[in-house]
């Protein structure tokens, strides 16, 4: 288990970059060629329950702002289209983003949806 | 429960609708587990009408409902039953509801016509392609055992002629495991930037080759894990669905909650060409099981969505599924990304709703959540991959987007 601290530090650089930013960021850390992706299933639920603690710390401490206030920033889509989804309640917006939103198949992944469409 | 308690429980519930305009469809995939797919029956339009209109007034609907027309192929029926359809359901539309219309298709039949529908109603677009040609000419057949990657690619030229976004959905077989940067590759020279990907899965009367494999769960993920990297590296992918639609799910405050609409009744209604209706997972209709009715809950012809709601097999399948998903609570330790899987993979792969894990879960859950844990491992681990990530991140966040409203 890391630290929360190092969680939240972590998180407060991923979470303004959105989706997309943060996608792109975390794909960058290459693993070495023998890693196990598996090797992280030990402990999930806790680790995932770390996280969570780590993202409400970040949107609290105002690190990185609060998702459902972005909902309001119609000016930055990127960033809308994280809060547009309410944080995993599933999301469906007037407003689209063409490069990742509605139309392509992406906003219904904030809840577990159904993937064959 | 008494029924206005029920009632009140699922006020709003549905978001998504998925028709069943046909269960024709045009091709004959080797992992096919569509079990009627050689009739030719289409939906009335007054069928269309009916269940729009049941649905507009019942306590069930959400404000925003997405159609998927879907299963078999939707563009064997022409254009003008949409155009007459699609006028029907907004006539028939209050204000208080929006909806979207989308269509998951093999992209074969896509004309100009076509893309004028999708243009003039914002329509979501997916299309089925399993990568090169070889890959996907390999399962994605004729009835005589053509192969249709030509006519496929041709659809989506089409799609990128007419300006229509869209995305893919590839089926990963046990081909394409060791094939990460060669689907790439496919993907960045056909100009696919949207890319979600289905394991074969065992559904219905179809047994999963994929699923026999070795230590599949771990080449899937070191397969997503190569995947996910290097597209990311090209900057010229805009949606990794597999990874990008569970990063919210993970990296999301305590606060908020998580819904799999495959497990709560009537949140997605699925409907036949003959006006049966269903409900969780979609692919249950048209498969048959004594216990609860073939899974048909009523027909809209017929019957009324509250009366559905508290029909013999809708209750049976709830009670079921809750058992399932309550069991999956107990035990798996992705719950709360997952919220209890899918009840056609348990009951196909474990023969019971209330089984918890399967294969399915593996693939399509388990290891994208593993990738992300053990990519946030990385950077935990290295004293400079903060500094790094930001860098990163800032620089992803420039990258061209464009907005509609």
């Amino acid at each position: 288990m890391k630290l929360p601290t190092k969680s939240v530090k972590i998180l407060a650089a991923l979470l303004p970059a959105g989706i997309l930013g943060m996608s792109a960021a975390l794909a960058s850390t290459a693993p070495s060629a023998e890693a196990d992706p598996a090797a992280a299933s030990q402990g999930a639920a806790i680790r995932l329950a770390a996280i969570r603690d780590a993202v409400s710390s970040v949107t609290d401490q105002g690190i990185a702002e609060d998702p459902m206030a972005m909902d309001q920033n119609k000016d930055n889509m990127r960033v809308a289209w994280w809060g547009n989804h309410r944080w995993g309640n599933g999301g469906w917006h007037r407003r689209r983003w063409v490069n990742g939103g509605w139309r392509n198949g992406g906003w219904r992944n904030w809840h577990n949806g159904w993937r064959n469409w | 429960m008494s029924n206005d308690a029920l009632v009140c429980e699922l006020n709003g519930v549905m978001d998504t609708v998925v028709v069943q305009p046909t269960p024709f469809c045009n091709i004959a995939c080797t992992y096919c587990y569509l079990p009627d797919r050689d009739a030719k029956s289409v939906i009335a339009v007054d069928t269309v009408k009916t269940l729009f209109r049941k649905i507009f007034a019942s306590p069930y609907a959400a404000p925003e409902i997405t159609i998927i027309w879907h299963a078999g192929e939707p563009l064997v029926v022409p254009v003008a039953f949409y155009r007459q359809a699609f006028e029907a359901i907004e006539a028939l539309r209050t204000e208080a509801i929006e909806v979207r219309h989308s269509f998951q298709t093999n992209g074969m039949l896509i004309t100009s016509e076509w893309c004028d529908l999708f243009k003039q109603y914002e329509v979501g677009v997916g299309v089925s392609i399993d990568g090169p040609k070889p890959l996907h000419d390999a399962h994605r057949v004729t009835r005589s055992g053509r192969g249709t990657f030509d006519k496929t690619m041709g659809g989506i030229r089409c799609l990128q002629r007419e300006g229509v976004p869209f995305h893919v959905i590839t089926v990963v077989g046990k081909d394409h495991l060791d094939n990460p940067d060669r689907l790439i590759d496919f993907y960045i020279e056909s100009g696919i930037e949207d890319v979600c990907f289905n394991v074969e899965e065992s559904e219905g009367a179809h047994v999963s080759s994929l699923f026999a494999a070795s230590d599949l769960q771990a080449r899937y993920a070191k397969f997503l894990t190569r995947f996910w990297s290097l597209a990311r590296g090209t900057g010229k992918f805009n949606f990794i669905r597999e990874i990008d639609g569970l990063l919210p799910l993970v990296f999301r405050p305590n606060e908020s909650l998580m819904r799999n609409q495959q497990v709560i009744p009537f949140a997605m209604l699925n409907v036949d060409c003959h006006g049966n209706v269903s409900s969780f997972s979609p692919e249950l209709l048209g498969y048959k099981h004594p216990a609860y009715n073939d899974f048909i809950v009523g027909n809209i012809l017929t019957d009324e969505l509250e009366d559905m709601m508290q029909s013999g097999a809708m209750q049976a399948m709830r009670r079921d599924i809750e058992a399932g998903v309550q069991a999956c609570q107990a035990e798996c330790g992705y719950f709360s990304v997952c919220g209890g899987g899918a009840p056609v993979n348990k009951l196909s792969e474990r023969g019971s709703f209330r089984a918890t894990r399967t294969s399915y879960c593996a693939l399509a859950q388990i290891a994208p959540v593993d990738v992300i844990l053990a990519a946030f491992d990385r950077v935990a681990d290295d004293p400079d991959a903060i500094a790094a990530l930001a860098k990163a991140s800032s620089a992803a966040a420039q990258w061209p987007v464009t907005a509609v409203t």
